[in-house]
């Protein structure tokens, strides 16, 4: 299937004759243009100057390729309702595979003509044209009126092109037509070596596709959903009540077809199609698989609540599709008599909802780092990315440091991401502080103990990092302070600076 | 015969799993106590800090805010479960003011780093949110809470749901004022258990592996029972509060001399940050 818009000047209350012009070489060309220009007299490739000739109040308008994609990309997700496996075809094609859906829409034909509707209502015109592969659609689309064709009919129309739709090179165009080869059917009938011969194989090879004897596959823009499962409405649906029951029948659904399968989804996308074209989605994850269709729910309603501008049913919701993006398998539930199991799933499940409400990035767990910088002792991931029970079963490369029977906390209960500078009084070279003043606060330093010296690891030396001697410091307040120098005297840094790294509690 | 069999079968069947059902639900018990250790402070708290409650820690000075930290995490380490998760929630403004919690130190005090969920919320009312959800699942051990700023967000009503959702889940809610330190009590905490005041408190002298948390804890509010002021230290070791050693002994002729140094520190901190930084000010 092959669509082609043109003339996106939808609903301009101005009804002069439109033109869409492109700079080619030295004169402004016209690349697209709507009915009314065109029955004026218009035709593409035409140069502005005589268009304007024939018609003075042609209102002109230069391509913006950018704005093309942007409007191409929007259609393309609004076809997503006819399948899920959509292509661009740039820079005004697209192109669907529509094997096996075509039933839904009661037919190849009627689907075509549904697509063909659907989009003039939107103020596009599009040809369509449904073929055996997707190379044949796209040569039918682009240069006869579309349509469905019988594989005989379409061997008739391919080969009345003219072979300007395999789209050759400027030599091999001319070199066809001094040959007197004009159309498709001429082509084909002539030998494939001694056309590759003359005019190189690439004419070959897109003789093949348009008559179907290759198909490449398309490539979709979204990967295909491992299961998937959707709702129509006849009418467009507008409360919020409505959607989310429709979200509950397609999660009750979905999870049986997962049951059926052994399966359970880890990432489940909710696309919300709006009757006028837009296309809304949410997708949330959990940590390990499920299929219970209320955790599913909450989940989306957790998402939903959180988003910044909430979506927007316009005049209604008419598709409603839930997709399973990624799915592990999951063993038939068994009802577990271990306490901690259970405990640990609710964990899970507790978790799931706080990452999709506040985003998996903000929910963490921490797993113990091996590299001697202190900020990179230990590590924040998602806790979703983590097995339940932190990084225990998993193996690690490093442990925390056991409480210690006789020793006071070596790091600090708190650490700040970027340490902040502050001005010490200390002996040099490498005496302990003094004095600090910390947020423009002086502490008086009543007692220190260091330094401990960190240096990086000498396989990743690099030259600006200094080596850091940290002291740990009591005010006269009682209050612990993590502090260091950055850099030792003289041999790294003339003047070395001191930061505060952490608290103690 | 064989019906009977099959009943007293099923009568046992029910039984375990009615055992098994009581572990699971977490029904801890919202009267479930969570020992401190002291004496005193038991005595105080009744026995100790009620579980499925909430509970306010607030420090009484810039400093104090990380010493309110270090309270609250020793609260946590003490209503510990074995192999449960706590969750803490912090706000993004708290994390810059005071820095990020660092599992480092947590482990050397005793909280397991592998047994934390953080989450990182984003403002006042994403920490409510996280915190309403956290307090709702019954499998957590606790529910750190650390909000940052003038707690618009929680409001008595916002608390008094905090607490409920506690008691129902049993699942103790300790909320730090880490970020905001100030000398009122936080407005809509009167739905909180217990609440204190915390500062720190300085190594005894001649300690020569000095450094162990210590602080100055006041019991400011106690829905049943008494008030107290305490001097602690606490050990990561042991997972255990200890009367601090130095100024130890006696809390009875002792204490009014405590309240003194208690009190005192404060206010001069309270002064000197009042001149310098802004944002202990707008505490």
């Amino acid at each position: 299937m092959r669509r082609r818009e043109r003339a996106a000047g939808s609903g301009a209350p101005d009804d002069r004759p439109l033109v869409i012009v492109e700079r080619q070489g030295a004169a402004l060309r016209i690349v697209a243009l709507d009915a009314a220009a065109e029955a004026a007299g218009a035709r593409p490739g035409l140069p502005l100057t005589e268009a304007r000739a024939i018609r003075p109040d042609l209102r002109a308008v230069p391509a913006d390729a950018a704005a093309d994609h942007a409007m191409l990309t929007a259609v393309a997700d609004w076809c997503d309702r006819y399948t899920p496996l959509v292509a661009l075809d740039p820079p005004h094609g697209l192109l669907l595979d529509v094997a096996g859906c075509a039933h839904f829409f009661g037919g190849e034909a009627a689907m075509a003509q549904d697509v063909a509707q659907a989009l003039a209502r939107q103020g596009l015109t599009a040809r369509v044209s449904v073929a055996g592969g997707a190379g044949v659609a796209r040569a039918l689309a682009w240069f006869t009126p579309g349509g469905v064709a019988t594989p005989e009919e379409e061997r008739a129309r391919l080969a009345a092109l003219p072979v300007a739709a395999l789209g050759p090179a400027e030599a091999v165009r001319t070199g066809l037509a001094r040959a007197g080869l004009t159309t498709l059917g001429q082509l084909a009938a002539r030998g494939r070596g001694e056309l590759a011969a003359r005019f190189g194989f690439g004419l070959v090879a897109a003789l093949d596709q348009a008559f179907g004897r290759v198909d490449p596959p398309i490539s979709p823009r979204r990967p295909a959903p491992a299961r998937m499962i959707e709702r129509r409405f006849p009418e467009p649906v507008l409360t919020q009540d409505a959607v989310v029951a429709a979200c509950r029948a397609l999660a009750g659904a979905l999870a049986g077809r997962l049951e059926a399968a052994g399966e359970g989804v880890t990432r489940v996308e909710a696309a919300f199609f709006r009757a006028d074209g837009k296309v809304s989605r949410i997708s949330v994850a959990t940590g390990r698989p499920t299929r219970d269709p209320d955790m599913l729910l909450r989940l989306l309603r957790e998402r939903l609540d959180a988003l910044a501008d909430p979506i927007d049913p316009g005049f209604g919701f008419d598709l409603v599709r839930l997709s399973a993006l990624a799915v592990e398998p999951l063993a038939p539930e068994a009802v577990s008599l271990d306490p901690g199991a259970a405990e640990e799933g609710a964990v899970a499940e507790l978790v799931d909802r706080l990452a999709a409400r506040h985003g998996r990035r903000r929910v963490l767990r921490f797993l113990a780092g091996d590299v001697h910088r202190p900020e990179g002792e230990a590590r924040a991931r998602p806790a979703q990315a983590m097995s339940t029970g932190g990084g225990r079963s998993a193996a690690r490369a490093a442990s925390w440091p056991a409480p210690s029977v006789a020793e006071p906390p070596r790091r600090p209960l708190r650490l700040f991401a970027d340490p902040e500078p502050i001005e010490v009084l200390a002996e040099v070279p490498d005496g302990p502080p003094i004095r600090f003043l910390w947020r423009r606060v002086a502490h008086a330093v009543a007692r220190a103990e260091g330094p401990e010296r960190i240096a990086l690891e000498w396989w990743r030396r690099d030259p600006g990092a200094l080596t850091r001697d940290y002291f740990r410091v009591e005010d006269a307040e009682g209050a612990r302070f993590w502090l260091y120098r950055d850099g030792l005297y003289v041999c790294e840094a003339e003047h070395p600076r001191w930061f505060l790294h952490g608290l103690f509690g | 015969m064989t019906t009977r069999a099959v009943a007293e079968t099923l009568d046992a069947l029910r039984t375990v799993v009615a055992r098994i059902e009581a572990d699971t639900s977490g029904a801890l018990g919202a009267e479930e106590r969570i020992v401190l250790g002291v004496p005193e402070m038991d005595a105080a708290l009744g026995g100790g800090l009620r579980r499925g409650a909430l509970h306010a820690v607030s420090g009484v000075s810039a400093a104090g805010a990380v010493a309110a930290t270090g309270f609250a995490v020793a609260l946590a380490v003490r209503a510990g479960r074995r192999g449960r998760t706590a969750v803490w929630i912090r706000q993004d403004m708290s994390g810059r003011e005071t820095g990020e919690p660092w599992p480092m130190g947590l482990a050397e005090l005793g909280f397991d780093p592998d047994r934390l969920v953080l989450v990182r919320a984003p403002d006042e009312a994403a920490t409510l949110r996280a915190a309403e959800a956290a307090l709702a699942c019954p499998a957590l051990a606790v529910t750190l809470i650390e909000p940052f700023g003038r707690l618009a967000a929680f409001d008595r009503v916002a608390v008094r749901r905090l607490a409920l959702a506690a008691g129902r889940s049993g699942v103790p809610a300790i909320v730090v004022r880490a970020g905001a330190p100030s000398l009122a009590a936080p407005v809509g905490f009167s739905a909180a258990e217990t609440r204190w005041r915390v500062a720190p408190a300085a190594s005894p002298p001649g300690e020569v592996d000095w450094g162990r948390p210590r602080f100055h804890v006041e019991l400011v509010r106690n829905r049943r029972g008494g008030l107290g002021r305490w001097t602690l230290g606490w050990n990561g070791h042991e997972r255990g509060f200890a009367v601090a050693a130095g100024n130890a002994g006696s809390f009875g002729a002792g204490a009014e001399d405590h309240g003194g140094r208690l009190a005192e520190p404060p206010r001069r901190a309270g002064a000197a940050a009042g001149a310098g930084g802004g944002l202990r000010r707008a505490g």
